[in-house]
């Protein structure tokens, strides 16, 4: 008996034959899967621009907060209605971030609870201001998060568990080393208002990053939002550097706190006692963070 | 992201594989390449093109260099087989041997000669401003076993010029290698067939397992690296340890992230490229290290240069001398610095050391003598990467004076309390690198049989963290810069 199929019907698929497009179709839904959670979660960071048109970066997070009714930071509320929540323009002499001057706690006298928060800079800075700190008789707490930005610290939980743990009586923020060169400062300054509004009538004290190039317009958005009494500029600071040519090496790192100590006697609204130091202080233990993800 | 502007020349932005930018354009590369099933020509081309694009992203006009280069030697080769005479066919290969080093000679040592130069005579010197192409040392090398391949008469050459131009410039392993000989490749493109639904499966994992240890390990524990490196004397003798270690690490899951990365987009093509890591910290020799560290490199010393130079067919003093030059020059390869001479001279030394240690005692027996001398391997490798890693010897010396400093048992404890995650990624990096039956194949293996929707999630999870735990500026692979 004849067991081949009738001329007229197609032979059989070769399995062989078709086990490549089921590898190519397993490639497009696992590229599919990681495009849509890309584009979707806005893991690009950025907004598509495709021929000078902007397509915004979906913030879903933002939505799904208000969706399950969670408290509202400014950063998501901003993303959903910015134009309800930030002003666009702050005056120059008063700080804008929801906190009145006059709602600003005033700072007690004597002996402080420092907490110095940021990115990698804390590190080179932590040093020479615990140096200070022993001189004063205050006491220092730094909290690094390796190349954290604006947008890490008014986000994360950590700065509210710092507040709670730590209770400072001054916050020092040295945060903007890794925003040099960013492209939308209106957000940044979204994140910057959201910081000042979560460390809320504690007084603050902003170290700007210590430019090893030209930034696209963070510093001057920080001196307009903190006001000049808050922020200090280290972008002009002539700072000798480390290997890497961006973070300062220990006698930069010494430069730049000395830098600062003396603003904060001289000019910063935030006055406390910042003796120069006699002596070497140990290395204070630092809480560290993991870089963003 | 601006897409226009991906496909613009930009020296300061090269593609890395880690980017999303990169990611967007291999996938439109995939897509393509899919729908071209069956016309072989079509998808080589296509393979060309890409590859070609992906080199001028970064190198602009020295793209040309490339092409011109393969075109050379792809004309040297057709010469070189053709001829018959020993002295004609030695001619050629001198003339293009030379010809490859001279041109990697003017891009990569030009300024560390003149300054070595003036330095002798005693004058300043302003290096010049050269423009050194990625991935030179790369496909220079690779150009060269074909040459010394084809001089040897192990295959005949290729008779195809854009086949060569596609060799020599494929993108998975153009930048920073591993270093391909031609045969194995040449053998996988006739034709550039599909892939296994496992072959994928398995190009998949090896992406996710590069992107984990080049953008969650690497870059984790570089940083803190470069700030110890940046100001030793500033640190304490257990952070400076630390970051000895974390160096070790960082250099270790950078390249092989890197190599996992350019083995699993060759398979996806359905092209497989050899590995270029054996589990390197689990050396219990220094010559057992040189076996399992960027292999496809040390192999290549071996045969073209070490071989070349006489090897072990005369007498040991010949033999410690081509052991001594070829770590020397292999040193010199990584960069155009006397730290990299120095450190490759280290470990010449080491080798020489090792060898003659080895003839007499033989191997370690116990299992007590093979602990001991897999932790004496791990760490004279670790301090030869700090001499790897220092810009001057001075700075080295300082690395070193640095971990001796400051042992006080309160303080250890404060600093290794302050610092908890980078202790625990450090020892889970030594776990991970030396782990023993492969713990990345067994993962590999679950991977291949988990379902499609599985896959992706994984792959899509994955590859969210990695590009959202980018800083601002995506971290360059350590080895693009050789």
């Amino acid at each position: 008996m004849d067991s081949s199929p009738p001329p007229d019907r197609p032979p059989p698929p070769d399995p062989r034959a078709r086990r490549p497009a089921t590898a190519y179709r397993e490639l497009l839904i696992v590229f599919g899967a990681t495009w849509l959670l890309l584009v979707f979660h806005g893991a690009l960071g950025r907004d598509l621009v495709i021929a000078g048109v902007t397509l915004e970066k979906p913030e879903l997070s933002a939505y799904l907060r208000r969706w399950q009714g969670a408290p509202f930071t400014a950063e998501a509320q901003a993303a959903i209605e910015p134009e309800a929540t930030l002003p666009t323009a702050a005056p120059a002499d008063l700080p804008s971030s929801g906190v009145t001057a006059s709602a600003v706690a005033p700072l007690a006298r004597g002996p402080q609870r420092i907490l110095l928060l940021g990115d990698s800079m804390v590190e080179v800075l932590e040093p020479r201001l615990a140096d200070y700190c022993l001189e004063n008789g205050h006491r220092l707490f730094p909290a690094i998060w390796y190349a954290s930005t604006t947008a890490s610290w008014a986000s994360g939980p950590e700065l509210e568990d710092l507040l709670r743990e730590i209770k400072p009586t001054l916050v020092v923020v040295a945060l903007g080393s890794s925003e040099l060169t960013a492209r939308r400062i209106d957000q940044r300054e979204r994140h910057v208002r959201a910081i000042l509004q979560r460390v809320g009538p504690r007084p603050l004290l902003w170290i700007g990053p210590p430019n090893w190039r030209e930034d696209t317009g963070i510093n001057a958005m920080l001196a307009r939002v903190l006001g000049a009494g808050r922020f200090f500029s280290s972008a002009t600071l002539d700072l000798e550097r480390g290997a890497d040519g961006i973070h300062p090496n220990a006698v930069g790192g010494a430069k730049w706190a000395e830098a600062f100590a003396s603003w904060v006697r001289e000019d910063g609204a935030r006055a406390i006692a910042l003796a120069p130091p006699t002596r070497v202080a140990p290395r204070v233990p630092a809480r560290v963070y993991a870089p963003p993800r | 992201m601006d897409v226009l502007a991906l496909f613009s020349h930009d020296p300061a932005a090269p593609l890395l594989f880690n980017s999303g930018a990169f990611f967007l354009l291999f996938t439109l590369f995939v897509a393509v390449h899919a729908l071209l099933r069956g016309r072989n020509r079509a998808r080589l081309a296509w393979l060309l093109a890409f590859s070609l694009y992906y080199y001028w992203r970064s190198n602009g006009v020295y793209v040309l260099t490339l092409i011109g280069l393969a075109t050379v030697d792809f004309w040297i080769a057709l010469r070189l087989h053709a001829a018959e005479r020993p002295g004609v066919r030695k001619a050629w290969l001198a003339a293009s041997v030379t010809s490859n080093l001279l041109g990697l000679g003017v891009f990569k040592y030009t300024n560390f000669v003149l300054g070595n130069l003036a330095w002798l005579a005693g004058r300043p010197f302003e290096p010049l401003h050269i423009f050194l192409p990625l991935g030179i040392s790369f496909h220079v090398f690779q150009s060269i076993s074909y040459l010394v391949d084809v001089y040897r008469r192990r295959y005949a050459p290729t008779k195809s010029l854009g086949e060569y131009v596609t060799f020599l410039s494929f993108f998975p392993q153009l930048v920073a290698g591993p270093i391909v000989r031609a045969p194995e490749f040449f053998s996988q493109i006739h034709p550039l067939a599909d892939p296994d639904p496992e072959e994928v499966a398995g190009g998949l994992f090896r992406i996710l397992q590069g992107l984990v240890k080049k953008a969650i390990l690497a870059d984790y524990l570089g940083r803190y690296a470069d700030l110890v490196f940046g100001a030793s004397s500033t640190y304490s003798g257990p952070e400076v340890l630390l970051a000895v270690y974390a160096y070790s690490l960082q250099i270790y899951f950078d390249f092989s992230g890197y190599s996992d990365v350019a083995l699993g987009m060759a398979r996806i093509l359905g092209v497989r490229i050899p590995e270029n890591f054996l589990a390197p910290y689990r050396a219990t020799s220094i010559t057992e290290f040189w076996r399992r560290w960027h292999v496809s490199l040390s192999s290549w010393l071996r045969e073209y240069l070490y071989v070349s130079l006489g090897g072990n067919r005369h007498g040991r003093r010949r033999q410690v001398a081509s052991l001594m030059v070829t770590m020397l020059l292999g040193g010199l390869w990584h960069g155009a610095s006397w730290t990299f001479v120095v450190w490759g001279g280290l470990h010449g030394t080491a080798l020489v050391v090792s060898k003659l240690v080895g003839q007499r005692l033989g191997p370690p027996r116990s299992r007590a003598g093979r602990a001991f001398a897999w932790l004496g391997t791990l760490h004279l490798v670790a301090g030869l990467w700090v001499v790897f890693r220092a810009h001057t010897l001075a700075a080295a010396g300082a690395v070193f004076a640095g971990i001796f400093r400051g042992w006080e048992g309160a303080r250890t404890l404060g600093v290794l309390g302050a610092r908890r995650e980078l202790v625990v990624a450090v020892l889970a990096g030594f776990l991970l690198s030396v782990v023993p039956g492969g713990l990345w194949a067994r993962l590999e293996e679950r991977f291949r049989v988990l379902p499609t929707f599985a896959k992706a999630g994984a792959f899509a999870v994955v590859v969210q963290a990695v590009l959202q735990g980018l800083t601002h500026e995506v971290q360059p692979f350590i080895y693009f810069q050789f």
